[in-house]
């Protein structure tokens, strides 16, 4: 991998964390400011954003996203500052129970709620590319420390 | 150190203005709702909002505040509204009437054919039992077999099978719906459940509090 390689990957990691970042702010925004629970012609319902699983204990989901994302942001931005790859070293430890986490919710919400949330499933869709460059980014890390 | 600086400065300004636009966005959304009728309060659409002989009515016909809702069968936010209004129609009793009219979204499976069943479960006098065995068991036959279930439905409020299913084909049940819905296109429904108090559109309560709350504004 050069280094130029590293560095485009670090920056489509840092453009889809901002997506994402956007995003779970949006939809905790949301959370906190209380659309009216409606479904509407063309974008489905907000049921998602009102059922029992938007909300771990007091803790919506989508707060949960924003500091995944802001995590994420971190590293990447930590990485343009001392351009060391080992800053990627744990990224997977992350990204993956994140993918999975995502999963179980996108699962939910066809499957158990069954209403569409657009916007979680970009967050779900940001999740699965961060944690497909977190790979490329840690095999990185890994080929420096040796 | 000034890289560094620029880095984690625009870092920490660009995620700031990123939330600020976000909170605002999402604020937008919550102070306009879709619901909002741009044509309430004409003379024609005045009229659309009357009580009419055929509506499924549940309260007091002379109630001084009358509630209109366009809803859906299969909406899961049109079931938790049907829950509070059999809550407030106990509460507020002959001080209020509850109007259904259908709303079927056409992004829902099974909606039109729910309205269907709880119009022919009208005509044997059982329109609002059918109405509530629709919206408690929902998430069941949402993902299910919904016709099989409504049949489940029709037979356990005892209802005449046979006369059932002349009625399901009768043409005038569908046209009786698709009217309920360009009533609801006309007065410029966008979203279900949309509520109508006393001929004006309003913003759809977040809470029974609210809800009750709105009713009782109106008396």
């Amino acid at each position: 991998m050069s280094k130029d390689s590293v560095f485009y990957m670090v920056i489509a990691f840092v453009v889809i964390a901002i997506v994402g970042f956007a995003d779970a702010v949006y939809l905790t925004a949301s959370h906190y400011l209380g659309g009216v629970p409606t479904c509407t012609v063309i974008e489905g319902c907000d049921e998602v954003a009102l059922s029992e699983y938007a909300t771990i204990g007091p803790v919506p989901v989508a707060l949960m996203g924003v500091l995944f994302y802001t995590l994420m942001l971190v590293a990447g931005v930590a990485w343009l500052d001392i351009r060391k790859a080992a800053v990627f070293y744990y990224l997977p430890f992350v990204t993956v129970p994140a993918f999975f986490f995502s999963l179980w919710l996108v699962y939910l919400m066809f499957f158990v709620i069954e209403a569409l949330c657009i916007f979680c499933l970009v967050s779900a869709g940001t999740t699965t590319l961060l944690m497909i460059l977190s790979f490329f980014l840690h095999a990185r890390a890994k080929a420096e420390t040796v | 150190m000034s890289k560094r600086f620029a880095l984690w400065g625009g870092l920490v300004v660009g995620l700031a203005a990123v939330t600020l636009v976000m909170f605002r966005m999402a604020d937008d959304e919550s102070a306009a709702p879709e619901t909002t009728a741009a044509g309430a309060g004409n003379s024609v659409n005045e009229e659309i909002l009357e009580p009419r002989q055929d509506d499924w009515i549940k309260g007091n016909p002379d109630a001084g505040v009358i509630v209109v809702k366009y809803s859906d069968f299969q909406c899961p936010a049109c079931r938790f509204y049907a829950s509070m209004d059999d809550r407030l129609s106990e509460e507020l009793g002959d001080d209020v009437l509850f109007v259904y009219r259908h709303f079927p979204l056409r992004n829902f499976e099974h909606s039109r054919l729910a309205s269907r069943y709880a119009e022919a479960a009208g005509r044997q006098d059982a329109f609002w039992e059918m109405h509530d065995l629709i919206y408690i068991n929902q998430q069941q036959w949402s993902r299910g077999d919904a016709e099989s279930i409504f049949r489940q439905f029709a037979d356990s409020i005892e209802l005449d099978m046979d006369q059932l299913d002349e009625d399901l084909q009768d043409p005038e049940l569908s046209d009786r719906i698709e009217a309920d819905y360009e009533d609801g296109q006309e007065l410029g429904v966008r979203s279900v459940p949309s509520l109508f108090i006393n001929g004006e559109a309003v913003e759809n309560p977040r809470s029974l509090d609210d809800y009750r709350d709105l009713i009782i504004s109106y008396q």
